[in-house]
């Protein structure tokens, strides 16, 4: 009897698995825009594909020719065809804050995308205050003002220094992870994974006031081999609803995707007819030397 | 003087004497017949009846023609010919004079009685009631109580309970004479002993399946109570592993499954492989597809009413079953003779134990582990008191629940001595009570007052954690969510007249919604962040009241009644009204016709879940914004019997309002506001429902097909196009077959097929940027654009029973899935031999053996 039950058991546990076909006839090419605007930055757009299920959109890259109408509220700023090298358009404009831009742009047979965004006009000011080496520990601690009105923000951390390759010394700027308790950081699934370079938060609870805040960074993730830290930069932006909204999607959506938690979910960006978003944002950076 | 009296008496008394025998000599009754032959139509028998007798007939046209006649006699009377007239046409007679004879229709009335078991007094529900040796006349409702027209003063009753020794007897009955029928139990029900009777078909809107009399194989051998009500046509899985029934196009949700009436909410054990139903706990299933009880009518698709076994009142059992999936144990028997009796079960399946010592020879890896256990529980109880004939009470009790853990553990053999350990679980867990008190007020009147409570809870956990020799990180989440409700009702079940049966009933019930409690740690050598979000608590009532009545007439009955329901959600008072209208019409003895029409209205439900992932069971209510589901369905269904095949051809058509479904770009649950990430839609579904069976010699045969479409159109959700809904399965198909070698020896063939549902995968993938960093997205432009392939398994099974000394044997010994079909459990995209992505089936039943033993004591 235990015999038997050993030898179905081990049937039921081996699960089969082949693949199977898909058929992709629902599957219509789209352009994808990722364009991350910083104020009075240049206009930079990236401009790619969708590709279907099966493939790997990794491996594409544009060149050609699209058409770009940039208006600010519905007044035409820019009607141009415009060269698209490696997926890039650079157009000859910069974007001034509390502008309202819409970008209208064509190329090659694909539908034509349209997205609509509002360059945020404040940003917090911020200040790094302390910096403590305790150990194994780095802690930063700084202040930060927010705007009486609402807003949301994207807080970056970076450690600037140099590459080292043989007798050659590189500047490099690279992310760097930091963990915080502070409740403020609750808002959002990754930035209680300690392993982030970045948080998203909104304002609701500093309300228009002044906070300090603590962050930690382990020196086992700032000293690397062949790596020298020499400064580290604290930015935070001031991202427009648009962009935060999409990054929140994008975290939830990358964080628990293929969980029994999980649903479909449409990564919810601005551009009609096509994928991605078009979005700005306002930045405050302060840096602290490592002793 | 006296004696002169007597003198004159006795005269007159011979007088009178032979006056009145004169008078009876010359009666026409009288009137012999030397030879009479008629086998055709009542009318021209009448003609034949004249010229012998010479009498004349007066009759109504629509009162002979739809009679035949039939006799072959010599030396006969009118009178005895007139007899027989009475007793083949219902047909009775009055003399005009003596050469004129008017006809006129026998006048019947109705019997009561009340079908019992012998020494218990338990009341015995669908029992098939036949007199003088005709074609079933009645079934015994659930009372045991049962009422037949007849026009014969003396009656030879049958009763036919497959559970009970076959009763004959007879009786002289009056209008509205009440019959006590006491029944006795068979001890043990040899292949000879179950009689076969020509039925009729029975006046009853749904299905009944009697597990203990149904073979059929499931997997592995459990002893699945639901397995046989997934053949019928109709109804079929969700998908191939997933739990719950989809009947006619409808979620699970939609199923109003109830234990003694009361609500379960997690009917399946091992992700969907059988039924928390064990077999040797339950008494009896009835499926109602078409218009529901309407106490019950709060559900959109069906409701399952499933009944414990109340016990054994004079002696104790034992069941033993040992499988190769679970093992149970019941016993039932009593606790005061003839009155109060238990019924307990326990039944635990055992993967996750036989699979460690299994696991260890496998995996001899000691910096690897990797495992997955799945376990399953139920426990059962019943107590059943029945205090007199007239007062019933009776405790229900259900335990049971589920639970996936699986743990995976990677050291690495590095500088760092770097550790990787996950960890997660999902568990349900469904525990339910309830109380019933019967109490037969008098033989027309039935009264039933029930309290109840169920609750049901669903847990997930996952930890990931990564340590090395100077850190350690770990991420943990977890997730609850659960229900609870109490519900109190109190139903009259009252015999108005002779054709109509009225049942009437009010209710309460009071839900505890707890949507999702979330928790977040994680964790290093520094910090511990611990968060938790709780989201609101709601609570809601629904109050309601209905009444409906059967009423019969001749060959048929029409049930018609409705459902008065109010909803509190939040702030918002729902009202529903849901009428209900079934017509069953005997078209003769051997066929039937139903209609129906009705209207349901639902107000909690599963939240929808369309992605690839496990599946996941998260109840809600309606809300403020989120309208109660409602669902009208006409239906009509055909059935014929002939010869010793049966056949039902029946249609469907149904039309939603307010279906729920997740929007496009709406995560599940992620925070407080999770009504907003779903839509109410429309929806229809249709299609058609063929079965037959047959009976022949050693030969049983179930065929079952249905051809059914579900679609749903919601605003927000593919352009606002309708679409296929998750539970679209065009094809179904369920074959049973059955062979008896000997009267205890069986062997089984079943073959399902169902086309595969709608499930959505990403429609393209696409490069965005998170700080900087390019992060591969999927696209999902439509849900439900892909359809898995349609699923198949072929099972046999060899079924063994043996009457011993001190206890009988059951031994089943099969195969599921004969051809090894690998039917899709999941469908995700992994990664090709060459590191293409690719979308990949995962299948977890293959070719299993089938092994159950069990004893009965």
């Amino acid at each position: 009897m235990k015999y038997w039950s050993y030898v179905a058991l081990l049937i039921l546990l081996i699960s089969c698995e082949k693949e199977i076909d898909l058929d992709d006839a629902d599957f219509t090419k789209k352009l994808v825009l990722n364009t991350f605007l910083e104020a009075d930055s240049s206009f930079i757009i990236l401009l790619s594909t969708s590709v279907n299920t099966l493939s790997d959109p990794l491996e594409q890259t544009l060149n050609g020719e699209a058409h770009v109408l940039l208006k600010i509220d519905e007044t035409p700023i820019y009607n141009n065809k415009t060269d698209v090298i490696n997926g890039t358009i650079n157009l000859p404009l910069h974007c001034l804050k509390g502008e309202k831009y819409t970008l209208e742009l064509s190329y090659e047979d694909y539908a034509t995308v349209r997205a609509t965004d509002e360059v945020p006009i404040l940003s917090p000011d911020i200040a790094i205050d302390t910096f403590i080496d305790n150990g194994d520990i780095l802690k930063i601690i700084f202040t930060l003002k927010d705007p009486t009105e609402s807003n949301k923000y994207f807080l970056q951390l970076k450690s600037k220094g140099k590459e080292v390759n043989g007798p050659f010394q590189v500047e490099a700027t690279k992310a760097l992870d930091f963990s915080s308790t502070d409740k403020l950081f609750f808002s959002n699934i990754l930035t209680y994974n300690n392993s982030s370079s970045y948080a998203l938060f909104s304002d609701e609870l500093l309300n228009g006031t002044t906070r300090q805040f603590e962050i930690q960074i382990a020196k086992s993730t700032l000293y690397t081999s062949g790596y020298i830290p020499e400064d580290i930069l604290l930015q935070v932006n001031s991202v427009s609803e648009t962009m935060y909204s999409y990054y929140i999607n994008l975290l939830e959506n990358t964080h628990i995707y293929g969980g029994p938690l999980s649903s479909v979910s449409r990564q919810n960006g601005n551009v009609e007819q096509g994928l991605g978003v078009f979005c700005f944002y306002t930045a405050a950076r302060d840096s602290v030397t490592i002793p | 003087m006296p004696r002169l009296k007597y003198l004159f008496g006795i005269p007159f008394f011979l007088f009178v004497l032979f006056w009145n025998e004169a008078t009876y000599a010359q009666s026409p009754l009288d009137i012999k017949i030397a030879e009479i032959s008629c086998d055709e139509a009542l009318r021209k028998c009448l003609a034949t009846i004249s010229d012998k007798s010479g009498v004349h007939f007066n009759y109504k046209n629509t009162l002979v023609d739809k009679f035949k006649f039939s006799i072959k006699t010599r030396n006969t009377t009118l009178g005895q010919v007139l007899t027989m007239l009475r007793t083949q046409c219902e047909v009775d007679y009055s003399f005009v004079d003596s050469t004129t004879i008017n006809l006129f229709k026998v006048k019947g009335y109705y019997v009561y009685g009340t079908l019992l078991e012998s020494g218990s007094g338990e009341r015995i529900a669908e029992a098939s009631i036949s007199l003088n040796n005709k074609v079933i006349n009645t079934i015994t409702d659930k009372n045991g109580l049962f009422r037949i027209y007849t026009t014969d003063s003396l009656l030879n009753i049958l009763v036919y309970h497959p559970k009970y020794q076959l009763y004959s007897g007879e009786s002289v009955v009056l209008e509205n004479t009440h019959l006590l029928i006491h029944v006795k139990p068979i001890e043990y029900l040899p292949e000879v002993s179950v009689v076969k009777i020509d039925s009729a078909i029975a006046l009853r809107g749904f299905d009944e399946v009697k597990p203990q009399e149904t073979d059929m194989p499931t997997i592995v051998g459990e002893a699945d109570a639901l397995s046989r009500v997934k053949l019928l046509p109709g109804i079929q899985n969700v998908t191939f592993g997933e739990q719950g029934l989809v009947v006619r196009g409808g979620s699970p949700d939609q199923n109003f499954t109830l234990l003694d009436g009361i609500p379960v909410y997690n009917t399946f054990h091992m992700l969907g492989l059988f039924s928390i139903f064990n077999a040797s706990t339950i008494n009896s299933i009835k499926v109602h597809k078409d218009a529901f009880p309407s106490k019950y009518s709060s559900r959109l698709s069906s409701v399952i009413d499933v009944n414990l076994n109340n016990g054994n009142k004079q002696k104790t059992e034992f069941i033993a079953d040992i499988g190769v999936l679970s093992s149970s144990l019941s016993v039932n028997g009593p606790i005061i003779k003839n009155k109060l009796s238990y019924s307990v079960s326990a039944r635990r399946t055992y993967a996750d134990i036989f699979t460690q010592p299994l696991h260890s020879i496998i995996y001899n890896n000691p910096n690897k582990d990797d495992r997955t256990a799945l376990w399953s529980y139920d426990l059962f109880a019943k107590i059943h008191y029945r205090i007199n004939d007239a007062h019933q009470v009776s405790f229900s009790a259900y335990n049971g629940g589920d639970q996936l853990n699986f743990i995976t553990k990677s050291v690495f053999d590095d500088l760092d001595q770097t550790t990787e350990e996950t960890k997660g679980s999902i568990g349900w867990r469904n525990v339910l009570a309830g109380i019933q008190y019967n109490y037969a007020i008098s033989s027309r009147l039935f009264l039933a007052v029930e309290a109840s409570s169920s609750s049901y809870n669903l847990t997930f956990s996952d930890l990931y954690a990564v340590t090395k020799v100077n850190s350690f990180n770990s991420n943990k989440s977890s997730y609850k969510n659960g229900l609870q409700e109490q519900r109190v009702s109190v139903d009259l079940d009252f015999v108005l007249s002779r054709q109509n049966i009225l049942k009437a009933g009010i209710g309460l019930v009071n839900y505890v919604f707890n949507p999702f409690e979330r928790q977040y740690v994680t964790e290093n050598l520094v910090n511990k962040f611990d968060s938790l979000l709780v989201s609101r608590q709601l609570t809601s009532q629904e109050y309601y009241m209905y009444a409906e009545n059967k009423s019969y007439f001749e060959g048929g009955n029409v049930e018609y009644g409705f459902k008065l329901s109010q909803f509190t959600a939040e702030n918002k008072n729902y009202v529903r009204i849901q009428p209900k209208l079934l017509l069953m019409q005997n078209l003769s003895s051997k066929q039937q016709l139903r209609l129906s029409l009705s209207v349901a209205n639902q107000f909690v439900h599963l939240v929808p879940n369309n992605n690839l992932g496990l599946p996941i069971d998260v109840w809600l209510p309606v809300t403020s914004t989120l309208q109660p589901l409602n669902a009208t369905q006409l239906s009509t269904k055909y059935i014929v019997k002939y010869k010793n095949w049966e056949v039902e051809a029946g249609m469907f058509s149904k039309f939603y309002r307010n279906i729920l479904e997740h929007q496009n770009g709406a995560q599940l649950l992620t925070d407080d506001q999770w009504e907003a990430n779903l839509s109410n839609g429309s929806g229809r579904a249709y299609g058609l429902e063929l079965a037959t069976k047959a009976n022949y010699k050693k030969y049983n045969l179930y065929l079952s097909y249905t051809y059914s479409r579900s679609k749903r159109t919601v605003e927000l959700i593919n352009d606002a196009v309708e679409y296929y809904s998750k539970y679209d399965r065009p094809h179904s198909l369920s074959v049973l077959a059955q062979y008896r070698f000997t009267k205890q020896d069986k062997f089984l063939v079943s073959f399902n097929y169902a086309s595969g549902n709608p499930i959505t995968i990403p429609t393209g993938r696409y490069v965005t940027h998170l700080n900087g960093e390019e992060v591969v997205v999927d696209e999902f432009d439509k849900i439900n654009n892909f359809r898995l392939p349609a699923n198949h398994h072929l099972d046999i099974s060899y079924l063994r029973e043996r009457k011993h000394k001190r206890y009988i044997s059951n031994l089943v010994v099969g195969v599921y899935n004969v051809y090894n079909q690998l039917n899709p459990f999941m469908v995700y995209l992994g990664l090709d031999d060459e590191a293409n992505p690719t979308l990949k089936l995962r299948s977890y039943l293959p070719i299993l053996p089938m092994l159950k033993y069990s004893i009965k004591i």
